[in-house]
């Protein structure tokens, strides 16, 4: 290894530890959000140098785009929220009575007390004295590389990672689909969508840049997709770049959005764990197993499965930055 | 020569984890009618359950027989990952499906708004296919997958009345839950990077009392310890369970804490057996008797019905603590301890109904005033009180089955020259007192005299479900022999 890259990887970790320190510390809710959107950028590049260019591009995707979008949205509602109770009256037509109101109410617990740091860091430092312990001790394992290299060729991909998520481990993966999905219902169930407060964005910047981001963001996303079979890239990374392209139309046009058909918007978020799990039951039918496919089918079938997740992620993520629950949804 | 029905215990399994699955799925898909797709799928995941008992109890008694593991996918571990069915998790499946049931045919008349039954019903169904799916689980890393499930969707139907102390309720819920499961997260990832397996069953051949299994069992220890709300790591629960909707409480606390407890005992009679010392189990019987005084105190000082129950769980879970020193000195005593997971998990369920349906009566749950809703329910009160008998432990219910069999289990270990073993008979007695306390301090406004007025009128499932669960909860002593026959189908376990 060349010192360039030692001193990168020093400089990486010592950004990674100091930008996280900064987001924590910091008490302005706006600046600690960029913070955490670069820690997670950060985090990415430290993957790309542990030789895991999948989860790069998720913790990229997910953990630095999307999630940094959904905290940057919360918090202009919060900021809007408190901005209506100071002047008195709402200039939005009233919300959801158990809706954010709520929330920020039971958010708005006093900030935590200066005597608890001590306590905290020396708990911080006693747990992570001991994984440093626990960690220096362990063999250097394999893990199941060479297990999962010696099925490779009846996976019915070529990509070592996307053989284990959709074939090998496919329960997992469909868990995790759930998990999203159950998300959204979660925030669903707390009430009635209201517009993000509208901020008009004046000139042609806005409406400029997403005629040229869109397309590019729908090319990338399916080219991700595609490449997930053989290559670093697969459902979640995908549908995380085509939700960043459905959150920025979002954004664009806060006050024409066409309200979302009931129906449909519910098929589509479910339509990536439908069809997995009736792959998944086909499968046991057919004495492949619960969640298997026939070696043949293997292919194709895979396919199909991303591509369904793909579409549901994309439409939950896009859901859950508008948050509540659209009107159409009640019909 | 297998028994008959051997052969079809496998696609049972499977079918089991597709049916929870697709009848949640269907929900989500399909809200408008979710609540029939609901009751349908509470009745079929019900009978499917039941069936699959038959199924296992005909392919006894020997353990290793019984006991079924199933590729997912037909990939063998440790390349794919394993479902595990075996008396431990057979007996929870049970359970779960005996209060789902319950707390499903209750829900029909508790959520009865057309817009709240869209959500209620697709997060419900999801709760209970994750609590399915992890007692199914034999893999590490799926088990914390299917925690999530569990704790995520349980998170969203404590907020679901999204009044601003259930919202609060749920954000801590969701705060501890991430901590627990990324604790619990930790560990699987020492445990993998030591041996290279997630399979619980090849993790368990090879693990030996070293400093990875350690620092994982402290790990994961905790991390469940903080789901359970075991004490210390209870401060949580109260305001939780206390201010979800009354089906929700009761799924809370009787199955979703009950899933924790499963895993912490799952883990040490497996993969951490090696690690268990007697001065351990000396701490956590200790940390024990603390839950059963301090749950039972904040319990008799509560003001608020719901709140009792709440805090009388963090007592009840005590005596799973004190279970554990037992546990060491007389291994087979976990059955012991599983059959009052069990009965505590049917008692406490249908308090939580019985309460839900008088705070929908009264419009509140303060005990103060609740007297003359009290006294106007008597078929109310008299679930309250059936419950609240079996968790005191009185003749002739499960809870007294279970205790006994504790209190024998304790005073084997005085007798075997334990010394500190008094401590823990003395719990187990003293504890029952408490709870008689408790549990008399809610239903004795209704023999005082006074005006009584019915209040809001319920629906009749709200009526006699919680009856129905809380009888279900007496007679679950006659099941005692049934439960522990079916524990002991439980390879590898004492």
């Amino acid at each position: 290894m060349n010192a360039l890259l030692v001193l990168f990887d020093l400089v990486l970790l010592a950004g990674i530890v100091g930008v996280a320190w900064r987001c924590l510390a910091s008490t302005d809710l706006f600046r600690a959000v960029v913070l955490f959107i670069t820690f997670g950028l950060l985090l990415a590049l430290a993957w790309v140098r542990l030789e895991a260019p999948d989860i790069a591009l998720a913790e990229a995707a997910i953990g630095a785009g999307i999630t940094g979008a959904l905290l940057l949205v919360t918090l202009e509602r919060l900021r809007s929220i408190m901005a209506e109770r100071r002047s008195g009256r709402p200039h939005t037509p009233p919300p959801d009575p158990a809706g954010p109101h709520a929330l920020l109410r039971a958010l708005h617990d006093p900030p935590p007390e200066r005597r608890t740091f001590i306590p905290a860091l020396t708990f911080a430092l006693v747990v992570g004295g001991l994984l440093a312990t626990a960690l220096w001790h362990q063999p250097q394992s394999v893990g199941l590389e060479p297990v999962v290299d010696a099925h490779m060729d009846v996976s019915g991909v070529d990509h070592p990672v996307t053989a284990v998520l959709l074939n090998f481990r496919a329960y997992d993966t469909f868990l995790e689909l759930a998990i999203v999905l159950i998300a959204l219902l979660g925030a669903w169930s707390l009430g009635r969508h209201d517009l993000i407060p509208a901020r008009p964005a004046p000139g042609p910047i806005l409406p400029g840049t997403l005629r040229l981001l869109v397309p590019v963001a729908i090319v990338t996303g399916v080219y991700v997709l595609w490449a997930g079979s053989h290559a670093p890239g697969g459902a979640f990374q995908a549908g995380a770049i085509l939700g960043a392209a459905g959150i920025l139309l979002v954004l664009a046009r806060p006050h024409q959005l066409p309200m979302a058909p009931g129906v449909p918007l519910r098929l589509g978020i479910t339509a990536g764990v439908a069809l997995f799990l009736l792959v998944g039951v086909y499968g046991l039918a057919a004495g492949h197993g619960f969640l298997g496919y026939a070696e043949a089918w293997a292919y194709p079938l895979i396919i199909l499965i991303e591509v369904a997740a793909t579409l549901s992620i994309a439409l939950t993520l896009v859901a859950l930055f508008v948050a509540g629950r659209p009107a159409g949804d009640d019909a | 020569m297998s028994p008959p029905g051997a052969e079809w215990l496998p696609a049972g399994i499977a079918g089991l984890v597709g049916l929870s699955l697709a009848v949640a799925v269907l929900a989500t898909a399909w809200p408008r009618q979710a609540h029939r797709v609901g009751l349908l799928g509470a009745l079929a995941i019900t009978a499917w359950v039941l069936g699959l008992s038959a199924l296992f109890l005909n392919t006894g008694p020997d353990p290793e027989a019984a006991a079924t593991r199933v590729a997912l996918g037909g990939w063998e571990a440790p390349l794919g990952l394993m479902l595990h069915l075996d008396g431990l998790s057979m007996t929870l499946l049970v359970l779960t499906a005996v209060v789902g049931l319950a707390t499903s045919l209750y829900s029909l008349g508790y959520v009865h708004d057309r817009i709240e039954r869209r959500q209620f019903w697709p997060l419900w169904l999801w709760l209970w296919a994750g609590l399915n799916m992890l007692f199914l689980s034999g893999d590490a890393f799926n088990l914390y997958i299917t925690l999530e499930v569990v704790s995520l969707s349980a998170v969203a139907l404590v907020a679901f009345t999204g009044t601003a102390a259930a919202v609060s309720g749920a954000v801590r819920y969701l705060l501890i839950n991430i901590l627990g499961s990324l604790s619990f997260l930790m560990g699987v990832v020492l445990l993998f990077g030591e041996h290279g397996v997630l399979d619980l069953v090849l993790l368990e051949a090879r693990t030996e009392a070293g400093p990875t299994e350690r620092m994982a069992a402290v790990l994961m220890t905790a991390g469940l310890m903080l789901k359970a709300a075991l004490f210390p790591l209870h401060v949580w629960l109260a305001p939780a369970h206390g201010s979800a909707p009354a089906p929700v409480s009761a799924v809370l606390s009787g199955l979703v804490v009950t899933g924790s407890f499963y895993l912490i005992l799952r883990l040490w009679m497996g993969v951490f057996a090696p690690l268990a010392t007697p001065a351990f189990g000396i701490l956590v019987g200790m940390l024990g008797v603390a839950a059963l005084v301090w749950g039972s105190l904040q319990a008799l000082r509560a003001g608020r019905l719901k709140s009792i129950v709440a805090y009388s769980t963090v007592a009840q879970f005590g005596y799973l603590l004190v279970a554990f020193p037992l546990m060491l000195v007389d291994p087979g005593a976990w059955r012991v301890v599983v059959f009052f997971a069990v009965v505590h998990a049917l008692a406490k369920a249908s308090v939580f109904l019985a309460a839900g349906t008088l705070q929908h009566a009264a419009g509140h749950d303060r005990l103060a005033d609740l007297g003359e809703v009290l006294r106007a329910r008597p078929r109310t009160v008299f679930a309250l009180g059936l419950a609240g008998v079996s968790l005191m432990g009185l003749p002739f219910t499960g809870g007294f089955i279970a205790k006994y069999l504790l209190l024998e289990a304790g005073l084997g270990t005085v007798l075997a020259g334990s010394f500190i073993g008094v401590l823990w008979v003395l719990a187990i007695a003293g504890g029952g007192l408490l709870a008689a306390a408790y549990v008399l301090r809610m239903v004795a406004p209704s023999f005082q005299r006074g005006r009584a007025d019915a209040g809001e009128a319920v629906s009749p499932w709200m009526d006699w479900v919680p009856l129905g669960l809380a009888t279900v909860a007496a007679l679950a002593g006659l099941a005692g022999p049934l439960t522990l026959n079916t524990l002991a189908l439980t390879p590898g376990a004492p």
